[in-house]
């Protein structure tokens, strides 16, 4: 291959994808076809972090629209990936959040609500916010963006997506609050135990051989097994349906839906998808094993002394479930906006006395720990993408990391303006990275559809309330 | 060390606490939020019980006949219910013998945030695919670890002994005999994988994960069958479940069986005298412990970190079990078995490890109080250091804990507000007070007398004289029965709970929500608001049982277990109405 003196493997890349996707021929194509051709796999991570942050430790001093400046303090550990970052400001969220009905608006731009828990607010569209005032135009259930790509781009690949969470069902938590919703409005629940979702996902693993072809996710006998089971258990479950009223309709319905998903995943392992995707240099789960603690017991993964462990733990999952083409939507949720837990990443020096939702009501030193922290994992997970060798690529070129949390600001007045976001990855030179995107005050929602349009879903103009119409055009163009 | 030294040490102290400010504000994470209670299961809202035209309709939209002092009229609502943790484990180790390797550790944490209790059926409790997941992982490690020819001890003889043995293990597992086509469906899923190439003792194995994996183990149907009248009576198994795994937290034992097979479980009679005889079954303490712990959230101080040095894990745990323990003690008490017990004993059941904390004598696995101000539930540490911070009380914390666990009030939403400025040198009385002004006091003006009550009680539950330097006075005004009450020390809050009919209510309210395993649909008093009306039907349902259960624990002198066993012998036990949207 001919290439230019100076021009890297990776900018030729970027260059040739950023080619494609203003090849005029392309606007004619249906927007699958067109993404299909401008990029190889692409992948997303969605990453939420909890309640809110603070402006001088988020933003660079006197930030404004264009490059990004020296990071501060919370986002210092991104400062290596700082040309691959759009560091989002001045989007604000739907009402006065402070927690009620805010984890719906990370990825599903749905709410405010606030009188209750997001699923009180599904059966009441329109419930009054803090302030007072109602949310209009809110789409009848929320739909968040990973569940939208997962049911598109997940087609790709066996899973269609995975869900992580750190101690998101801590105890003291006062609502489930999953930011992932599927397209029927139920909460798409993380995983808070890594080492379930390591066997969930790997136990049955083979890593492929012979390179780029499909793998193999279990083998034929155990997939058999299991298949029998889950048919007998659907026909079973069925049964009862019409014994049931609404009320216990809609456990029924978690229930089936969730049979489902399992029986989906067999399905997939049994018959794997023809797939064109390149399995990354590496692609080795079993890895993980060795990061795994000795004790698994007493719900390990919910102590704040493990905390550190499982943050490795699933940032090393998700890598490897994008590396091995498990997954091309993975969703990582760090907490609940109302975390009554202690959950520091490894080497945040943390106030065991106070659990993280208090913390966050004042701008202090811990808690800026505890955000540092959490931004150094999203930055060693980039890192780790970097590593992984896609051909003439890396796993990161391909990826698309969203980071957003759920309050803004001031998270002493736990308000909804100014919500931290940010992304990492250029998707091939698809997108023009390295700065700051300023919405002065415009809806948070855009930013959702940004997503949506990059990851190919280009006739998405509006997710969870159709007020907000259409990408922010500084990053679409 | 000197009062401005004290002050200066305060600092961290005071921010920690004023952090609290916003976080009880928030009232709304307590359970017995208007919403939760009146909004979050009624899809649609019945009409008023005492308008409904079409007296005798049998749903809990249309249902006429309800007269609130006369239980006969009473009538539950229909629920399918997932089993707890604890429960399936139980059931596991019953049915199968406490086998060893069974893989639990895929369990999805299944006390549902805002919810009091591991057996409430709400959303965070549904079978989600994680939480299913982990079942598999359950059903398969149980599978792999049974002793497979006890279970099917005629396995040779191929699909005959399957079906046969099926009857026998399938019933201990469904708790319930299975029909023909259930048993056929089943011995169908072996005939499968015996085609599929599986080897008939891996095949019986795969069908015991099918076994329990199924909605019939993994739920309690409380569905009934309904009668000519459109109510739905509750089978005599599941009578015998529900009744069985209230109180013992596991399947029915055999006397429970037999009743049921004689169908000779569906009166009230029977079923009060059932629930007090498994009362008395050793095993009833532990699951009234699960109960105590849940309500009081006794294991909270286990998370409790303290910058005295002698409150370590092992005292931690110590007063964990304590708040337990002291409840079942009393609970099952020959003599000091009532409501007022709790809150005014002047002893707790610990040992010398946390006696150090109370300064009073220890003998017969009881500490002895010291100080005549502690007493009961109040004066146990465990509260008390799980109602504070790492090196102050919280007095809104204490609050909360009073008014939500002990008197089931609600609370307003809170308003966005910006924190008030933290000021040193002030006692945490005068540092809590800044918010009885502004838009902060609408809620705090009611919850944090109550916890200024306890003043004289430190983070850690030792008792003390003094704040920063000056005396505590305890000078509180508490709304408790509608009516303000002047408070001067911490065993007259005490006093007045152990008297209060509200807080005697919400004894039977979390009875009724832990047996029933949801919350009511009857309003709760709102702090810092207004209580939602009980104009539904099922609102009116539930709140004429509870007031029954109350009713029969005040005339029976506050006997704790009778709360309990009125609920169960309550027709609305075992009568029921199809629920909401039926």
């Amino acid at each position: 291959m001919l290439t230019r003196a100076g021009l890297s493997r990776r900018n030729l890349f970027r260059g040739a994808t950023s080619a494609l996707l203003y090849y005029p021929l392309m606007r004619a194509l249906s927007p699958n076809e067109a993404f299909a051709q401008s990029t190889t796999n692409p992948r997303v991570i969605f990453v939420s972090f909890p309640g809110g942050t603070y402006t001088n430790k988020f933003w660079p001093e006197g930030s404004v629209a264009g490059p990004i400046g020296t990071l501060p303090f919370v986002t210092s550990p991104l400062e290596v990936h700082k040309s691959d970052m759009i560091l989002y400001q001045g989007y604000n969220l739907i009402g006065a959040t402070n927690h009620n009905g805010s984890m719906p608006q990370v990825l599903a731009g749905w709410g405010a609500c606030s009188a209750g828990s997001p699923v009180q607010c599904g059966k009441n569209p329109g419930f009054p916010n803090n302030d007072g005032t109602t949310t209009q135009n809110m789409d009848a259930v929320p739909y968040s963006i990973d569940q939208r790509l997962a049911d598109t781009l997940g087609a790709k690949s066996s899973r269609p997506s995975i869900n992580m969470g750190i101690q998101t069902h801590a105890s003291g938590n006062p609502f489930p609050e999953p930011i992932s919703w599927k397209k029927d409005g139920t909460p798409n629940f993380p995983n808070d135990n890594p080492q379930a979702t390591y066997t969930d996902i790997f136990g049955n693993f083979i890593v492929p051989t012979g390179g780029t072809t499909t793998q193999t996710t279990a083998q034929t006998a155990v997939s058999t097994g299991k298949k029998r089971i889950v048919d007998y258990l659907i026909g079973d479950i069925n049964r009862i349906k019409l014994a049931l009223g609404s009320h216990e309709k809609a456990a029924f319905d978690a229930h089936l839906s969730a049979l489902d998903e399992i029986n989906r995943d067999i399905n997939n392992a049994m018959t794997p998808a023809a797939s064109t995707a390149t399995i990354g240099s590496q692609c080795n789960p079993k890895s993980i094993q060795a990061l795994l603690p000795t004790d698994l017991s007493n719900q390990w993964y919910m102590q704040a002394k493990n905390a550190p462990a499982v943050f490795k733990l699933q940032r090393a999952i998700m890598v490897q479930a994008m590396a091995c083409d498990i997954t091309r939507v993975g969703v990582w949720q760090m907490g609940c906006s109302h975390q009554e837990s202690h959950m520091p990443a490894e080497g945040v020096v943390d106030d065991p006395g106070t659990v993280l939702h208090l913390l966050a009501h004042t701008d202090n030193q811990f808690y800026a720990n505890n955000q540092q922290g959490q931004m150094r994992e999203i930055a060693n997970m980039v890192a780790e993408m970097k590593k992984v060798s896609m051909g003439d690529h890396t796993l990161f070129d391909e990826t698309l990391v969203y980071v957003a949390t759920d309050i803004g600001d001031s998270a002493t007045a736990h308000g909804g303006d100014n919500i931290a976001a940010f992304m990492l990855g250029s998707l091939g030179g698809k997108i023009k990275t390295g700065r700051i995107v300023d919405g002065k005050g415009a809806g948070y929602n855009h930013l959702l559809v940004t997503v949506a349009q990059l990851m190919g879903l280009t006739s998405v103009a509006t997710i969870g309330n159709t007020s907000q119409v259409g990408p922010v055009k500084d990053v679409i163009g | 060390m000197t009062k401005r030294m004290k002050n200066s040490m305060k600092i961290p102290t005071a921010l920690t606490t004023l952090i609290f400010m916003m976080v009880f504000s928030g009232c709304d994470s307590r359970p017995g939020v208007p919403t939760v209670n009146g909004q979050s299961f009624s899809g649609k809202s019945g009409p008023s019980a005492n308008t409904t035209a079409a007296a005798g309709g049998m749903t809990t939209g249309n249902y006429g006949g309800l007269a609130c002092p006369n239980k006969e009229t009473h009538r539950g609502i229909r629920s399918w219910r997932r089993l707890s943790n604890i429960e399936i484990k139980n059931t596991v180790d019953a049915v199968f013998g406490s086998p060893t390797d069974v893989d639990y550790s895929s369990f999805i944490n299944d006390i549902s945030k805002a919810e009091v209790f591991d057996t409430s059926m709400s959303v965070g409790n549904y079978v989600s695919t994680n939480r299913l997941k982990g079942y598999f992982t359950f059903a398969e490690s149980l599978a792999k670890g049974v002793t497979i020819n006890k279970l099917f001890p005629c396995l040779a003889k191929g699909r005959s002994c399957i079906s046969s043995s099926l009857a026998t293990l399938g019933a201990a597992t469904w708790r319930r005999p299975l029909t023909s086509d259930e048993l056929n469906r089943l011995t169908a899923v072996y005939d499968q994988l015996m085609t599929d190439g599986y080897a008939s003792e891996a095949a019986a194995r795969l069908v015991i994960e099918a076994l329990v994996l199924s909605q019939e183990f993994l739920y309690r149907s409380e569905l009934g069958v309904q009668l000519a009248d459109g109510t739905y009576e509750l089978t005599d198994y599941e009578l015998a479940s529900a009744l069985s795994y209230a109180t013992i937290r596991t399947v029915p034992d055999a006397e429970l069986k037999s009743l049921a097979d004689k169908k000779m479980l569906r009166d009230s009679a029977t079923l009060a005298k059932q629930a007090t005889r498994l009362l008395n079954l050793p095993a009833a303490k532990s699951a009234w412990k699960d109960f105590a712990g849940q309500w009081l959230q006794a294991d909270g101080v286990l998370d409790a970190a303290k910058t005295q040095t002698a409150f370590t894990d092992t005292v931690k745990t110590k007063l964990s079990d304590e708040m337990k323990n002291f409840f079942v003690d009393t609970m099952f008490s020959a003599t000091k078995k009532t409501y007022d017990q709790l809150l005014l004993a002047d002893y707790t059941v610990g040992d010398n490890s946390s006696a150090f904390i109370y300064g009073g004598t220890v003998a017969g696995g009881k500490i002895q109080f010291k100080e005549t101000q502690r007493k009961g539930l109040l004066g146990q540490a465990g509260f008390l250091a799980s109602a504070a911070v790492a090196d102050t009380t919280n007095p809104i914390k204490r609050g909360v804990f009073i008014l939500s666990r002990l008197m089931c009030s609600g609370f307003a939403p809170a308003p966005a507000t910006t924190f008030p400025t933290v000021k040193s040198g002030l006692s945490t009385k005068e540092l809590f007070q800044q918010h009885s002004q502004g838009s902060c006091a609408s809620c705090h003006k009611f919850i944090d007398d109550f916890g200024f009550a306890l003043e004289n009680f430190d983070e850690i539950g030792k008792f003390r004289d003094n704040d920063a330097g000056a005396a505590i006075v305890i000078k509180s005004n508490v709304t408790i029965d509608g009516k303000e009450l002047a408070i001067a020390s911490p065993d007259e809050l005490s006093n007045a709970l152990a008297h209060s009919s509200q807080a005697m209510e919400c004894y039977a309210r979390q009875t009724f929500r832990y047996t029933l395993g949801r919350l009511e649909y009857a309003a709760v008093p709102i702090i810092g608001g207004t209580p939602a009306e009980d104009k539904t039907t099922e609102s009116q349902l539930d709140k004429c049982q509870i007031q029954d259960v109350a009713s029969a624990v005040e005339a029976n002198g506050g006997d704790l277990k009778t709360a309990f066993v009125e609920l169960v012998s309550n027709p609305g036990f075992r009568l029921r109405l199809a629920g909401p949207g039926n």
